[in-house]
């Protein structure tokens, strides 16, 4: 096969994973609070080989600072917030405009607004976290995702506990939200034990997931209940 | 589907005859009154037992209070506030409906009453 | 190219089957009773009528004529019985099938020409006579044939539609649970996907627990009327806002659901609700199988697993392995095809130069055959370069997120009909025009969340893409539910620009026409968002040199569509041939209104502003080709001419030629290469006789005119001057 056409088939093969890339990040940020780096780094990943194939070192660097922030997310070396997204979303456009310059001349390289300085920018914060002693703990192995609730716990200290016992309908909400208080900083895992929900129920439920300040974990013990978010399509954003 | 308890405003005697029947047909508890204010001084002693109905049916003209005055005052309160309320209408009258809506009311009914057609409103509110 | 096309070729060939058989059966029917008495002569015949009727019977139940299948149906049945030598055939019974086949001849005839099925025919008396020929057994109709060349189901009565519902906000308060509406919808049919966005609840300390923040989309496969679903939401359908589109065409029809071969296991589990992403997610990163891990820790049971195993398999032999193939390969595959039907028209004009008339006939039906193969062919190929317009839908996402974001509006993009496909130059060039439509909408159509609730709207906005099939075309719209277009400002805007006069009487197409009109714009300010300088027109243009058109519907405060419509392909033209002297040329069929016979009289000419064509008492811009064109022996008389009517730009133009030749399907080649842009055409063909014929494009033509107008005036003005 012909260098040009290898290169061809680079273009589209890195093309097809790049609409992947955005509706990762498009997920991501859908569902920030159980983020899951694993497909985006694949991708970063799977760029990166191709692209020594064809031989574009500087797109190669690129790509590869691109997956060491992955990976750092990933390890849970840095903490995840929605700023990491944008800059995805923005490795993405410059990935977009790359290739489109690659096709016309072998040697192109695009206009760096910045994007080089945030991933440093990145990767040095880590490089201070590591150095202070009392991180170490923290530059876990990536933790037992299945464990991952009592993981938080441990890390964080105490997830505390709440226990529902009322329908969660909206009859209820009032009291349940006159009972419940939720403060910024901690941990929670809230056991629904209700026999009914319903749509404002669940509502108040993805509302806490949301709430940046606080963490929130759901279990959710009766089959019914599990049976109406499924049927709102909901399940995703609490479990 | 044993804890329905609805209740049916209507000063009519034959209406409210036929909201007893439709509560045979979904084994349903029926509490019956003659206009708002009878409505509301019964909705308030069960609700302060703890006991709250699960879907309200009334007519809108009526002595003693009308519906629509029933429903503003249903809605103020927090224990009945969030009871489905349907209104008794006629096929053509528009405003009611609208009016209803605007004051909170979840659906209408059209005259005559059947107790079928009750029922089969009580079935689509309360499968939950 | 399209089921339109398609059922058009196959009226045709039906048409022409139906003339021979029955001519070939009325010749049967003749020996038949000029030979009754002879029973062992009979038996043949009898099979040849029998075979006869019974192929009538089956082109008919194909193409869907169900009252003449069944009357087929009832004559075939008697001659199962003649053939069984269960009835033997006499004068009588001879005479009632006599009457059959009139019957059939006169019903053939309406229906090839009505185009549509005949009356019921079950009671007619020859109906009842053939009935009782058969004795005591009961015709019953046959099945209706599931038309297996019509890729619509007709077999298959489930639909799938697609509900998109926004209640109103504060739904919950009346005491009305979303709940009770989904599991009503349940019992009119399954609900095969819900999605629901919850990207309007806000964060605990700003909640409101009795307002509804969520909206829903849900995929509902029904054998029931869309409308029945519809009644489900007669009690809030006043506040709310709820939609639906037919998506059948999104899923199989045998049974089984379209399953993206890609989907890997987890996500068939996840949809099947057997398990959460969460699981799936934290199995996922495990190394051992999926299927093999979430049964371990009792996700989910080894049943599910094995069934949702077996649905991958299904998808898997359902749908062919892909090949890469380079476009350029594609194209010039197009190009061979393209001669191939030029040369085949060469062929079949030749053949009707054959002196040997039995030479002539053997050629002729030979030629048939070629036309139906390449045809065949050329459908084919064009298939290969047809792509779904997912492809540019998609991409839609992350540009209506990024975009409300930066203008702090809460909308919502939903995608309908992404898997209709298009022509890959075609969705190439349409992503532009699309992607400012888009940000147009957003940018000036949608008001924020205040403004939509003091106007009581949804405080979250709705942008609809949608692709779909129709009539041989394909459209796309782009639906907003915004403000909609001012139009009284239009008016006014027009008026400064010099766009319009005044008291000019204009249709509201024509007026909301104009925001697509160069240097228009009615935007106070240009945003970022919606670009520096570049209008509408640029939409108008990119649409036009894709042969389509685009309209704009708009209703204020409801909101804005655009259609555009585009043709399923750029390279094949359905045209019209016609003369201007001894020149020849092909217009697309699709842009003439209509084609008419002028009178004299029905041309006036206005002082200082050219002639005019009355068409039922509207002045259409009469064009007369022959000037432009400068061609000098062509017909110059209007009554020994035709017109040509098409629409240009919302207005009417008639175009004046010698003769129309025909219809004729030509393939468009490009003039650039070798002359660059030429005005007035939109291309050339070669034609079967080996000549060349420009094709006209309407739009082109009339800004040619309007040129040559001005230089023929100046020129008036300078002979006047010089005198």
């Amino acid at each position: 096969m012909g260098e040009s056409d290898m290169m061809a088939f680079f273009l589209e093969d890195v093309l097809d994973m790049l609409q992947t890339w955005e509706s990762e990040c498009l997920a991501l940020e859908k569902d920030s609070n159980n983020p899951d780096f694993n497909e985006l780094f694949r991708i970063a990943h799977n760029i990166k080989g191709s692209s020594k194939m064809v031989d574009l070192g500087k797109f190669g660097d690129f790509i590869h600072r691109v997956e060491d922030v992955i990976d750092l997310l990933r390890k849970k070396q840095i903490d995840f917030n929605l700023t990491h997204v944008e800059l995805f979303l923005d490795v993405h456009s410059f990935i977009e405009s790359w290739l489109e310059g690659l096709s016309r001349d072998k040697s192109f390289f695009p206009v760096d607004e910045g994007l080089e300085h945030r991933i440093s920018a990145i990767k040095n914060t880590v490089n201070i976290k590591i150095s202070t002693p009392e991180n170490t703990n923290n530059q876990a192995t990536t933790p037992d995702p299945i464990d991952q609730n009592d993981q938080i716990a441990n890390e964080q200290g105490e997830a505390m506990e709440i226990i529902i016992h009322k329908n969660l309908t909206i009859a209820n909400m009032s009291e349940i939200l006159q009972e419940n208080k939720f403060e910024k900083g901690e941990t929670y895992l809230v056991v629904i034990e209700s026999d009914v929900l319903d749509t404002a129920g669940i509502q108040y439920l993805i509302s806490l997931k949301k709430t940046k300040d606080i963490q929130v974990n759901f279990k959710i013990t009766k089959r019914e209940s599990l049976d109406t978010l499924a049927r709102l399509g909901l399940e995703g954003m609490v479990l | 589907m044993s804890n329905i308890f609805m209740v049916g405003v209507d000063d009519s005697k034959i209406n409210r005859l036929i909201y007893e029947e439709a509560a045979k047909l979904v084994a349903a508890e029926c509490l019956l009154a003659e206009d708002g204010q009878d409505a509301l001084n019964k909705i308030n002693e069960v609700v302060k037992t703890g006991h709250i109905p699960t879907i309200i049916f009334t007519d809108i003209h009526m002595p003693n209070m009308n519906g629509i005055e029933l429903i503003e005052k249903l809605k103020a309160n927090p224990k009945t506030k969030f009871i489905p309320i349907i209104v008794l209408t006629t096929e053509r009258d528009y405003e009611i409906k609208i009016q209803g809506k605007n004051f909170g009311a979840a659906g209408w009914i059209t005259k005559p009453l059947s107790p079928d057609e009750i029922a089969s409103v009580i079935k689509k509110f309360l499968k939950i | 190219m399209g089921s339109n096309d398609l059922d058009t070729k196959l009226k045709k060939i039906f048409a022409e089957e139906c003339s021979d058989f029955l001519t070939s059966l009325e010749n049967q029917m003749r020996f038949l009773e000029d030979n009754i008495d002879d029973v062992d002569m009979l038996a043949p015949v009898i099979n040849e009528v029998f075979r006869i009727v019974h192929s009538l019977k089956a082109s008919a139940a194909t193409l869907a004529y169900d009252n003449m299948t069944e009357f087929v149906h009832a004559f075939e049945s008697v001659l199962t019985e003649a053939k069984d030598k269960k009835l033997i055939l006499n004068k009588d019974n001879l005479g009632t099938m006599y009457e059959a086949v009139n019957v059939m001849r006169d019903g053939f005839s309406d229906l090839i020409n009505n185009e549509k099925d005949v009356g019921p025919l079950s009671n007619t008396k020859v109906f009842k006579k053939l009935k009782n020929l058969v004795g005591n057994e009961e015709i019953t109709p046959p099945s209706k044939q599931p038309s297996s060349l019509v890729s619509e189901s007709s077999g298959d009565t489930y639909r799938y539609y697609q509900f998109i519902i926004r209640f109103d906000v504060d739904l919950l308060a009346t005491g009305t649970d979303p709940l009770m509406f989904f599991r009503e919808i349940e019992e009119y049919g399954d609900i095969v996907s819900t999605t629901a966005s919850t990207q309007a609840i806000p964060e605990i300390d700003k909640f409101d627990y009795e307002k509804l923040y969520i909206s829903w989309e849900l995929v509902v496969k029904t054998q029931e009327m869309p409308e029945e679903i519809m009644n489900i939401f007669m009690f809030v359908k006043s506040k709310s806002d709820i939609r639906y589109e037919d998506v059948t065409g999104r899923y199989l029809n045998n049974g089984t659901e379209k399953i993206n071969i890609d989907k890997r296991l987890g996500d068939i589990l996840i949809e099947k609700g057997k398990v959460s992403e969460e699981d799936v997610k934290r199995a996922a990163s495990e190394q051992k199988k999926l299927g093999e891990i979430l049964v371990e820790k009792k996700k989910v049971s080894k049943k599910d697993v094995d069934e949702a195993l077996d649905a991958q398999k299904e998808a898997r032999k359902l749908i062919p392995t892909t090949v890469r193939v380079d476009i350029k390969k594609l194209d010039s595959l197009v190009n061979l095809v393209g001669e191939l039907v030029i040369t085949e028209s060469r062929l079949r004009t030749l053949s009707e130069e054959i002196a040997d008339k039995k030479l002539q006939r053997l050629m002729h039906s030979k030629c048939e055959e070629t036309s139906r193969i390449i045809n065949d062919l050329q459908e084919r190929i064009m298939s290969t370069r047809m792509v779904p317009a997912d492809i540019v839908f998609s991409q839609f996402h992350r540009l209506v997120r990024d975009l409300s974001g930066k203008m702090n509006k809460n909308i919502r993009l939903v995608l309908t009909g992404q898997e209709t496909e298009l022509d890959k130059n075609i969705i190439e060039k349409i992503n532009n025009p699309l992607t400012h439509l888009v940000r147009n909408a957003i940018d000036h159509g949608i008001e924020n969340e205040s403004e939509r609730r003091h106007n009581g709207k949804n405080p979250q906005a709705l942008i609809q893409l949608k692709a779909y099939q129709k009539e041989g075309a394909v459209f796309i719209e782009v639906v907003d539910d915004g403000k909609g277009l001012d139009r009284e400002r239009i008016i006014q805007k027009g008026i400064e620009k010099g766009l319009i006069q005044k008291d000019e009487i204009m249709t509201d197409d024509q007026i909301f026409a104009l925001i697509m009109a160069p240097g228009f714009s009615t935007a106070k300010e240009v945003t970022d968002v919606s670009g520096r300088g570049v209008g509408l027109d640029v939409v108008k243009k990119a649409i036009g040199e894709l042969h389509g058109q685009i309209n704009i519907k708009t209703e204020k405060d409801v909101g804005t569509t655009f259609i555009i419509r585009l043709p399923l392909t750029l390279a094949i033209i359905e045209g019209l041939l016609f003369t201007v002297g001894k020149q020849k040329f092909v217009i697309p069929l699709l842009s003439v209104d209509e084609t008419i016979r002028p009178k004299a009289k029905s041309i006036r000419t206005i002082e200082g502003k050219g002639e005019y064509m009355d068409v039922r008492g509207k002045p259409n811009t009469l064009i007369k080709l022959f000037e432009v064109f400068k061609i000098n022996d062509a017909s110059e008389k209007p009554e020994e001419s035709i017109v040509l009517n098409v629409t240009v730009d919302h207005k009417q133009y008639s175009f004046l030629v010698d003769d129309i030749i025909g219809k004729q399907q030509v393939v468009l080649k490009s003039l650039d290469d070798n002359y660059g842009n030429v005005e007035g055409f939109a291309g050339a063909t070669i034609l079967g006789d080996g000549s060349i014929a420009p094709i006209v494009e309407p739009g082109e033509l009339v800004k040619l005119y309007k040129k040559t107008e001005i230089l023929i005036q100046r020129k008036n003005i300078n002979v006047e001057a010089a005198r």
